[in-house]
């Protein structure tokens, strides 16, 4: 290979080559360049976003309450991140609860009492924090819902 | 160039070309663009009921069907031969046809101008960042592809079969074909064909209006204002920044010309002229801003240039040097710097698309952008108030309205927009939307939750209402 190699160099400097011919090789160098690197382009792209999705979602919340009654429904998880979470119950904007966990395919149920008076309207917020980063001002992912005292 | 040579080199163009449309529709599950979803959705239709549908049932109360089904055919054909289901034909249909643009644009040229400039043509259209960048969205591929045999045609005066491709192209994507009537209607009128023009659009004219009748109901909703009002909000800032690329290669490849010499050259000129011209209107208005113009000014600037430097000299050696890197570092950006070669929705928001598939929402009737609504709709069995296809707008106010409240100015005028529209019961946002602390200052549940990395939540909310009006929370 090596002396074919050589034979066809020395031929090639023996032979005197037009203008024309000297510029089809570059352009020819130019193409297959070109296209090397686009193949290379394509090969080496990427085409999924790199990360976890986490999801939060409540289930068994009642809309309306009676005086007196507990708070009470499920925070559903579901992550693909072994990451520790810290999850806040806030009722009108003032810590409920609060603990540790990881986002992994779970139902946590809460039950917490309310002491809310019939005729008022409250919000009920679960927080999540990603203790890994820092989560900074609102920057926090949540799910809330509204309930009416009867 | 030796034969041997000639013909490796036409070997790696083709197989460049096919590599880098084909293969990044391997590495992803789904459609790689918006408008897929809504075709599929069609075809899927298609194929179950037999027919070509004149209604369909999307979005939220459905809608006179407006596209004409030439795609749709095509991609129910190919889940029949391959067994692929459609989705995944309409994952490979595009791109395959997009490499044909390559394949075709070498065989008219050759027949035309010879070999070394076909050669050259096929490498500029193999490797170009906005062909390539176009081969996964619309049908237009297949419009264009129909329309490079009628050009051949065209310049060979066998205006009949060229009308008979035309006319095909309009079932595919009658977009396409309005903007290839331009220059060709100019190359025919600046020839003095007269007789010709009314050839060439015979076979066309009569496929559209055959369409029109067909789908009369169709016709008297085309009051497409409203997709460009807002997808401008969207890719106006885009457009301004590509605007200089796409005003100085035609400038590059028409000031190169020192005579027409040839058909084929002059047509390709006009062609380059037109749509460069008709692709500035977009700093008239927003309303006159030509979708995808773009790509069809790129189509003439590769023809264009292919006949313009085929014939090298040093100076135009180095032109040529200098467009191919050109092509390949824009190729790079797009590929490797920007997100078009992404999924269209990030991994939270279909995951977001999947917990709506498998739960039960009581009276759920979402309002979501068009984007994520047209996937909602394709990939779950939910409802949705918007769609992706803007061809048909059944209730234009309406429809206005729900574009608008993701880009509400106050928390008023979002308020001013769910009362207007009772119907709406949830909202469903993105992590991308615009204006969810207005929302959540009003009485809503937030349900669900979904994040990727460090992304806002895309999320599922309840709207509750007060004898039907939205309030503010806490009054």
């Amino acid at each position: 290979m090596g002396g074919l190699l050589r034979n066809r160099l020395r031929s090639l400097s023996k032979e005197r080559h037009s203008s024309a011919e000297v510029r089809e090789w570059i352009m020819a160098a130019t193409i297959a360049m070109c296209l090397l690197f686009a193949i290379l382009i394509a090969a080496t792209a990427k085409y999924h976003y790199q990360g976890d999705v986490s999801e939060i979602w409540l289930s068994g919340y009642s809309k309306t309450m009676r005086e007196g009654e507990n708070i009470s429904f499920a925070i559903n998880t579901d992550s693909e991140s072994e990451l520790m979470y810290a999850v806040s119950v806030y009722v009108d904007g003032v810590s409920r609860a609060n603990f540790m966990t990881t986002l992994e395919q779970n139902s946590i149920n809460i039950d917490i009492p309310s002491g809310f008076k019939a005729g008022t309207s409250h919000r009920v917020e679960v927080v999540v924090f990603d203790t890994s980063s820092g989560d900074w001002y609102d920057s926090n992912h949540k799910v809330f819902y509204t309930v009416d005292v009867v | 160039m030796r034969k041997m040579w000639f013909n490796a080199m036409l070997a790696l163009i083709l197989l460049a070309a096919f590599f880098v449309r084909v293969y990044p529709a391997t590495q992803t599950g789904l459609p790689m663009r918006f408008d897929s979803y809504y075709h599929v959705r069609v075809a899927e239709l298609i194929k179950s009921e037999g027919e070509i549908p004149s209604w369909e049932p999307w979005p939220h109360g459905g809608r006179p069907h407006s596209y004409p089904p030439g795609y749709h055919l095509l991609l129910v054909a190919s889940d029949l031969a391959f067994q692929s289901g459609i989705i995944d034909a309409s994952r490979f249909v595009l791109p395959f046809a997009s490499s044909m643009l390559v394949v075709a644009g070498y065989w008219i040229t050759r027949k035309l101008r010879g070999a070394k400039t076909a050669l050259m043509a096929a490498f500029f259209l193999a490797i170009n960042p906005y062909l390539v960048s176009a081969s996964y969205d619309s049908p237009q591929i297949i419009g264009m592809l129909l329309s490079f045999f009628a050009v051949y045609f065209l310049i060979k005066k066998m205006d009949i079969r060229a009308s008979l491709l035309l006319a095909a192209a309009f079932f595919f994507n009658p977009f396409s074909l309005a903007i290839v009537s331009l220059p060709i209607a100019l190359y025919l009128l600046l020839s003095r064909g007269f007789r010709r023009i009314a050839k060439a659009f015979s076979f066309p004219v009569l496929a559209a209006i055959s369409w029109f009748l067909r789908n009369a109901e169709a016709s008297a909703c085309y009051n497409n204002w409203i997709g460009p009002s807002f997808i401008y909000l969207k890719v106006g800032n885009w457009i301004n920044f590509v605007t200089p690329i796409f005003v100085f290669l035609p400038l590059l490849a028409l000031g190169l010309i020192d005579r027409i010499g040839s058909e084929f050259r002059k047509f390709w000129a006009i062609w380059v002229f037109s749509i460069s011209a008709l692709f500035l209107t977009h700093f008239i208005s927003p309303f006159a801003h030509p979708w995808r113009t773009d790509f069809y000014i790129m189509v003439g600037v590769c023809f264009l240039m292919a006949d313009l430097l085929a014939n090298l000299d040093w100076r135009k050696l180095f032109l040529f040097a200098a467009f191919s890197a050109a092509s390949i570092f824009s190729l790079y950006v797009i590929f490797h710097a920007s997100s078009l070669m992404l999924p269209p929705l990030m991994p939270n928001e279909y995951a977001l698309v999947s917990h709506l598939d498998s739960s039960s929402y009581p009276d759920f009737l979402p309002l979501a952008n068009h984007d994520i609504c047209s996937n909602i709709l394709t990939l779950s069995d939910k409802t949705c108030l918007l769609d992706i296809n803007f061809e048909c707008i059944p209730e234009p106010q309406k429809w206005h309205d729900y574009e608008q409240f993701f880009w509400a100015g106050t928390r008023q005028e979002m308020k001013g927009i769910l009362n207007r529209n009772q119907e709406i019961s949830y909202v469903v946002y993105s992590s991308g939307d615009w204006g969810r602390s207005y929302l959540e200052t009003m009485d809503v549940d937030k349900t669900y939750a979904s994040w990727f990395g460090s992304s806002p939540d895309a999320a599922v909310y309840r709207i509750n209402r007060d004898g039907g009006n939205a309030s503010y929370f806490g009054g």
